[in-house]
This record gives structure tokens, sequence and C-alpha cells, in this order.
């Protein structure tokens, strides 16, 4: 006698075959040993929840998976319906019937469902329903495989959802390159909806002129699978469905499962960024272009300035030689006192002459040497600054009022030369006082930068000209008063501004004078 | 007694010959005083060609030599005299009113005994002269080979 057969035969008793009753009792008793050990075993197993069902559904065994799952003891779950492991929802949809029924059609129902505990709670069940049969091929009743899924079902969800979240687009595809998973971002990056691209070959996201050998990429890296960007040093473009190329980045990230080797990968769109590098090498171009004409300029400007200081050198040296040849010739002669008068005006007026034009080349050089940077002392660069001025200092009682002055980032020479103007100034306008005051100190800041200055109680200027005061050449005081080329200033301006400060003037006639400057702050480190 | 030795003069200008001879002549030191406008005829006069192809005295104690000059300029004459084995040793002051650090360098790195930039005063340029012309016409062995004549000194 042997069974009915059936599809997905499970069978717990058999037949025995032949006229041995002796055989068939052994049979029998080897059997039931067997079913007793395997009974134990999985009566056992507290991960998998196995037990059967009479063919009506109810309970007719249960293993200590199952009290585990399901919070019922065997004696108390045993001959009820299995139906009560179901939400009142199923019950109500008659989805236990259902399970069964296809159970029993098909031989085996798997699926994912909710199931109900002793204690009402809940978990998602992953379950198979087989049927058994008796040897007859009669529905004996079914036997039940449930795991708890409820974690696995979440951590798939949670991969879901980061996947959905994330900011940049995320394609998942197979080895073969087909996309199995996208997110909302791709699908707004390539303009294609996800059912248009689940199932596709990722080809069709890439640029025809790539198309070619992007299988060779996938295979090459498949070969080597780590966690890498792709292309590195290459620009890469995605094809958009309108048919337009989108810049973008991609990072390379293989999962293995089990159902197979993918490749998850991210994609950013860099539009924006390579539009932005564009600007910025633009800008870096434009500047460049513009720091070299300035460049071009200054050198210019020095050579004219060399050249015009020391072409006119020349006759001017002459004039002043032959002046004196003259005047040694004539000592000899009467010589009236008016043509020695005119002799001595001359000789002056070549002298001023010389000066301009030293001060001139001087002041073309301000623009041209390479500024060092460093962080300077400036009470250092005031003291070296007076003691420079010695021979103007010697002689006169000068009250000198030096204030905490703050560390600056700046050239050394450049700064001594601006203090050395200044204070020269000081020291000149306020010849007429006995004591002359000179104050230099920090007066706060501005944007940032310190405020210095340097005031004296000079014979000052009237505001009315204060914005000449800078100018090459401009002097607000006759000759006689004061000797000078009026160029200092307009040194200390050029040099000041090379710093990125500005200089400003406050004074009143008889009352003194004050020149401010900015100079960036160092910090004290 | 002294022994007053020759100077050439190499100077494009007539105005800063003049000078430089009149202060020469403020201490009697003008006598010996081979003057050439140019670096072309300098080189002409040392290498005995040219319009001075038939000269037999010997060479110049020192040598006065301008940097700016037209056909052949200072420097270039350097280059020449200090490069040529026999005449290298002759003394060469460069006397220029350039004071640019680039004609210094190139001055120097080619053998200028020395260098003196011309002073805008007329009474720094006759003492500077008086010293240089002192130096190298008087108180400096000349080299051998050089032109000299004894000239009794000044009472």
């Amino acid at each position: 006698m042997s069974g009915k057969s059936n599809p997905h035969e499970n069978r717990i008793g058999t037949a025995a075959v032949g006229n041995e009753d002796a055989d068939r009792r052994q049979y029998s008793r080897d059997l039931r040993e067997g079913e007793q050990s395997l009974r134990l075993q999985v009566g056992g197993l507290r991960n998998v929840a196995i037990f059967t069902l009479d063919r009506s559904g109810r309970v007719a065994t249960w293993n200590a998976g199952a009290e585990r799952f399901k919070g019922y003891k065997a004696a108390e779950i045993i001959g009820k319906d299995f139906s009560c492991f179901y939400s009142a929802e199923d019950i109500a949809a008659s989805k236990p019937k259902r399970e069964l029924a296809i159970a029993e059609q098909e031989g085996c129902f798997e699926g994912d469902g909710l199931r109900i505990r002793k204690d009402g709670g809940s978990f998602l069940a992953n379950v198979i329903i087989t049927s058994l049969y008796d040897p007859n091929g009669q529905l004996i009743g079914f036997s039940n495989f449930v795991q708890n899924v409820t974690e696995r079902r979440k951590l798939s969800e949670q991969f879901r959802l980061a996947i959905e979240a994330a900011p940049t687009g995320m394609l998942m595809m197979d080895r073969a390159g087909r996309i199995v998973l996208v997110n909302t971002q791709v699908e707004k990056l390539f303009g294609y909806r996800r059912d248009e691209l689940l199932g596709q070959g990722i080809e069709k996201l890439v640029p025809k002129r790539f198309r070619e050998r992007h299988p060779e990429f996938r295979e090459s890296f498949f070969g080597d699978p780590t966690a890498r960007a792709m292309g590195s040093g290459r620009d890469l473009y995605g094809l958009h469905k309108d048919g337009s190329e989108v810049p973008i980045e991609i990072g390379l990230n293989p999962l293995q499962t089990s159902e197979g080797d993918f490749v998850l990968s991210s994609v950013v769109d860099i539009t924006e960024r390579k539009r932005a590098e564009m600007d910025l090498s633009r800008q870096s171009n434009d500047l460049q272009a513009i720091n070299r004409q300035l460049h071009a300029a200054n050198a210019e400007l020095q050579s004219f300035a060399y050249s015009v200081s020391h072409d006119l050198r020349a006759p001017l040296r002459h004039v002043q030689g032959y002046i004196e040849l003259l005047t040694r010739e004539c000592l000899t002669t009467q010589l009236s006192d008016k043509a020695r008068d005119h002799l001595l005006t001359i000789s002056e007026a070549s002298t001023e002459m010389a000066q301009l034009i030293d001060g001139l080349l001087t002041f073309s050089r301000m623009g041209q040497i390479e500024l060092q940077e460093s962080q300077v002392k400036l009470e250092g660069v005031v003291q070296d600054a007076i003691k420079g001025l010695e021979k103007e200092t010697q002689g006169r009682n000068i009250d000198w009022k030096i204030t905490p002055l703050p560390h600056v980032f700046g050239d050394p020479t450049a700064l001594k030369q601006v203090f050395a103007n200044l204070i020269g100034n000081a020291v000149k306008y306020s010849g007429p006082r006995n004591p002359a005051h000179i104050e230099i100190g920090c007066a706060g800041d501005e944007d940032g930068r310190a405020i210095l200055f340097v005031r004296d109680n000079g014979v000052g200027f009237d505001m009315q000209y204060a914005h000449k005061l800078f100018r090459v050449f401009q002097r607000l005081h006759r000759d006689a008063q004061f000797e000078g080329t009026g160029i200092g200033l307009a040194i200390v301006q050029r040099l000041v501004v090379r710093h990125g400060g500005r200089v400003w003037a406050e004074g009143a006639l008889n009352e003194g004078a004050t020149i401010y400057f900015t100079l960036p702050r160092a910090t004290v480190g | 007694m002294d022994l007053l030795k020759r100077i050439l003069l190499v100077e494009d200008s007539p105005r800063d010959t003049e000078l430089i001879l009149e202060a020469l002549a403020m201490n009697q030191l003008a006598n010996e005083v081979v003057s050439l406008s140019d670096g072309a005829d300098a080189l002409d006069f040392l290498y005995r060609r040219g319009q001075f192809a038939g000269r037999t005295d010997g060479q110049p104690a020192v040598i006065l030599l301008d940097l700016k000059m037209p056909k052949v300029d200072g420097i270039e004459f350097l280059r020449v005299i200090k490069g040529d084995p026999i005449l290298k040793v002759i003394p060469m002051v460069v006397m220029t009113s350039s004071r640019e650090q680039q004609d210094l360098l190139d001055s120097y790195q080619l053998g200028a005994n020395a260098y003196v930039v011309k002073p805008m005063q007329f009474e720094e340029f006759v003492k500077a002269v008086t010293q240089v012309g002192a130096f190298w016409a008087i108180l400096n062995e000349a080299p051998p080979g050089s032109v000299t004549r004894r000239v009794n000194k000044a009472p």
C-alpha cells in the first residue's frame, strides 16, 4: 500500500509493506523511535515555532518555540482553534481559513502576517503551513513553521526609509546592472518615475558616449568590491530623461546579501558645485590678469621714475658744477653783490631740484618693493625711528609721550619709514615750541584695524586744506618757514595703503596736528 | 718727488669731462690725463689700433670710466678689458651718476676696482675726484708697463 501521491507530501506515518507482521511491527517501532527523537528535537527548539493542527485547524502539537513566540503553554492551547493567533481583522477577513485552504490545495502556504500572542501583544511572523496526509492520502492536518520576522522587517523598513530619506540619489543594482532600488532623489535627478527605472539596465542613465565601457567598469568593480568613489579624476555625467547631461559624483558601495551581490551607489548632482568652481576659476583668472596689469603698470612707473630722475640728474649736476666754477672764476674779478646773490639762488634752486628728484624716485619705489609680512612690535619701530632722528632732535627740548602700542602685521622696514616720516614732521613743525610735545599712541580700532597716531603741538595747519596734505610735493607751508619737499606724507600714505589701512589728519592753525593711520592688528600668539 | 702716472678718462659728456679736468687741475693732477669720449675709442687706444695704431708709450696707470656711453658703454668696456689677460691689470674706477644696484653689481662682478658716484654738489665732486686722483695717480703702485713722469712737487 502506498499513499496517494501529493505534491508536498509529508508523512508522519507510512504503510508497512509486505505480509510480515513482525517486519511491520519493527518498522513501526523504528518509526516511533525516530518520530520521538525528532519530536524531542523539534519540541526543544526555541527559535522556531513548530506546531501542528488537525484538519479543522485545532492545535495538535506544540513546541517550545511556539510557547515562546505565542505565550501559550502546550496544555492550554492544544485543542484550541488556531485562528486565535490571528488579529481580529484577519479573522473577520477569514484569513486563517484561507491560508489553510491554500495549504490544502497547493500543499503549502508561505506568507508574512501579524500574529497575536496570549498577552495580546503582536509580532510579525513568517509562516509556512504544510498540509499533512495519512498513508491513504487523506488530509490529517497541517504543520506550521513560524519565524518571528519583526526585527528583520524593521531593519528592512529602516533600510528602505534610510534610502528614501537620503539627501543624495541612492540607487541599487544587481551584478547584471539591473536597477532594483531607487529613491526620490534619483527620480528628481534623472527625471524618471521609479517604475520607469526598476528592472531597467543602469546604462539607461549613462550618456551614450560612456555606455559602451560602462559594463566593463561594473565588472571591474565586482572584481574588487570596495566602497569607493567612482572614476576619481574623471568628470562623470548622468543622462536625464530629457536627453540633457547632469554632472554627478558617484559613490559605490558593495552589498553582499543572501540574494546575491549588489551595488548601492550614491549619486550627487554637482551642477551647482561645478558652476561655482567655474565662477571661482574665472574670478581667479580675472584677478590674475588684473594683478599682472598692476605689476606691469608698477614696473613701468618705476622705470619711468628711474630714467626721469637719472636723466634729470646729470644736467643738474652740471649746473651746480659750473656755478661753482663760475663762482671761483669770479673770485678774482669784481662781482656785484646782486650777481653773487643770483649765483647763490641758482645754486639753491638746483639743489632743491635734486631733492625733488630724489623724493620722486623714493616715492615711486614705495609701490614696487616687496613688503614682508610679519608680526611687528611697534614700540621697537618707534624707538628706532626716534633714534634715526638724532640729528634733528639734538639741542631740542622735546617731551615724548609714547603710550602702549599694539602688535601689528606688516613690513618692519616700511613701518619704520612711516614712523620716521611722521615723527620727523612732528619734530620739524614743532620747531618753534619749547618744549615740544610729541605724542605717539593707539586710539582704538576701525574695521578690525588698530588706529595709531602721531600728535604734535606745533604750528598745525588749516583743516580746510587737510585733503591736500598727502599729495606728492604738496606743502601747506612756504619754503622759508620749513624745509621740505612735501613728499613725506605722500610716502606715508602709500605705505599705509599698501598695508590695507588708511591715513587722515586733524589739526588747527597754531594748535598742532595729529596724523592718524590704521594698520592690521596681529593676533598675539 | 712724485711719480705722476697717466690717467685715462673715458667720459662721453663734454661737460663732465670739463668738470673732472677742472677738479683734477685744482690738485695739479690734470697734466697726464688722456680724455676720450667713447668706449670704442678707449679700446682702440689700449689696443693701439685704429687712430691709435702708432702709439708706442705705455698703458695708463688708472682708467676713470663712465658707464653710460653711446657706442661701447662702460659695462661692455669693463668686460672686454678685464677679460683680457694682459690689460686686466689696469685699475679701473667707475665714475658714474648711477647709484643703481644693478650697475654696482655688474661693475664689481666684471672686476672694477672702485665705484664712485659723481656727487651732485660740486664741492663734494671735487673732493671725490681729488681723492681718486691722489690715490690712483700718486699713492698707488701702478702695474708694470705704465707710463710715468717725474714731477716736482709744488713748493
